[in-house]
């Protein structure tokens, strides 16, 4: 009984990798399975303290969940997806809520990494997303650039 | 001799005894602390608010309040936690086992495309909870304590783990062929985005990154042949794999650790031998003694 089981979930989870496609609680183990190409997007970030804008970073540490679903709820609610583009007030609200989050602060736990720390005695006021295009045969992760095609998608505030 | 390996992998692991305790504490610690690390209601419900309302998720979509989640995470922490410390009444495990799968299902709900790619943790705690895990005799529920059972579940879980690798190896063969197999694109487009020190310094050596490419697809399509050719050095391919998620971590710091903490119970040479003899004709005093 349990092998005939756990045959039968093992050819359910290798017809999931032959589709590519993951559905809870099977998935196809297709984690870097695939090249975005050499010139690829990329999201990016900058926060404000009141005062000024932080340099761009990553937005890994913007949600408590594991870089790569942050970086995906992050698409989703700031880029127009096929189901439709969430409007402009729920993004504002949207991003009102994840500086509060972001204040409150969690814990750094496996792929899940911790906000960026304000300066002392101020808050992140501010967010600001970007798209930014990477090259791969030009690009330097040491010095993180030359970074290409640079644009604002969304620009919101604690309150 | 295929045959005889077979019988060796699911009827032949005479440790199970002292290895099944193990791995039932493993599993209860690595399930406990993903729960325990799960988001808070108060940022799930920040999220929740956009991501499974219109426009991108249709109206009625599945949504737990912060009581409920709240209350579902507390129920499994106590379930597990008694699981975990040899409680052996089946409700306990298949309790855990559920409250486990819900609440994994329900942070991959929020993101259904994307999620932690740990639902192994789910199958192992239901096989472990289909079981009797524990190390002492009981005559409680005798069924549960058969031998045979209990190591065709111990070799079905050790599979169920080999299986993820040739998984992550036939996917990345079937749809990323080129960028794994040729140029090793995909390696150098990780550690563009998520290196580490090293893996930045590992970006400018791309004959070394094309070189590891194949050498991981290579390994993990196939490590479950070879976890059956190799059977009896099964510890040696653990510690292998486990060599292998180091190395991610050194280079992405992603290390998939609630896979490889269960290596240690799963495969590796026990420290405490306490092997009992076994086949498949218990000697009379062993029958006497489960059907008492």
């Amino acid at each position: 009984m349990a092998v005939a089981t756990g045959a039968a979930c093992a050819v359910i989870a290798i017809v999931h990798t032959l589709r590519d496609e993951n559905r809870w609680p099977f998935t196809a183990n297709n984690m870097f399975n695939r090249s975005p190409g050499a010139q690829f997007p990329q999201l990016r970030m900058q926060l404000h303290d009141g005062e000024q804008w932080t340099e761009l970073g990553n937005v890994y540490g913007l949600l408590p969940f594991e870089f790569f679903r942050t970086v995906e709820i992050l698409a989703a609610v700031y880029l127009d997806s096929p189901t439709g583009a969430v409007s402009e007030d729920r993004r504002a609200e949207f991003t009102r809520r994840l500086l509060e989050g972001m204040e409150r602060g969690w814990h750094a736990f496996d792929e899940i990494e911790p906000p960026p720390p304000a300066p002392r005695g101020r808050r992140w006021e501010g967010l600001r997303l970007l798209l930014v295009t990477i090259d791969l045969e030009r690009f330097d992760p040491i010095v993180d650039g030359p970074l290409d095609d640079i644009s604002v998608i969304h620009e919101g505030w604690i309150e | 001799m295929i045959r005889q390996r077979v019988r060796e992998i699911f009827a032949g692991q005479m440790d199970v005894d002292v290895r099944l305790p193990f791995v039932r504490v493993s599993v209860a610690a690595a399930c406990l602390i993903t729960v325990v690390n799960m988001p808070r209601a108060r940022a799930l419900d920040a999220v929740s608010d956009t991501l499974l309302q219109p426009p991108l998720r249709p109206v009625g979509t599945l949504r737990l309040s912060t009581v409920k989640y709240t209350a579902l995470r507390l129920t499994t922490i106590t379930l597990l936690t008694l699981w975990g410390l040899g409680v052996r009444h089946p409700a306990i495990g298949y309790g855990a086992a559920t409250g486990f799968a819900a609440l994994n299902g329900y942070i991959a709900h929020i993101l259904p495309q994307i999620w932690n790619f740990n639902t192994h943790l789910n199958a192992l705690l239901i096989a472990c909870a289909a079981v009797d895990s524990s190390g002492r005799p009981s005559t409680t529920f005798p069924g549960r304590r058969s031998h045979a059972r209990r190591g065709a579940v111990l070799a079905v879980m050790q599979f169920a783990t080999a299986l993820i690798y040739s998984q992550a190896g036939l996917s990345k063969l079937l749809h990323g062929g080129r960028s794994w197999l040729g140029d090793g694109e995909v390696v150098r487009v990780s550690l563009a985005v998520l290196g580490t020190p090293a893996g930045k310094r590992l970006f400018h050596r791309p004959t070394l990154t094309k070189l590891l490419g194949r050498l991981v697809l290579i390994g993990e399509i196939c490590f479950l042949p070879a976890l059956v050719a190799l059977w009896p050095f099964r510890w040696l391919l653990a510690i292998g794999a486990a060599g292998f998620h180091l190395l991610t971590a050194v280079y992405l710091r992603i290390n998939f650790w609630h896979l490889w903490a269960l290596y240690p119970a799963l495969f590796l040479p026990l420290l405490k031998k306490r092997v009992k003899q076994w086949d498949l004709h218990p000697r009379p005093h062993q029958t006497n003694r489960t059907q008492r």
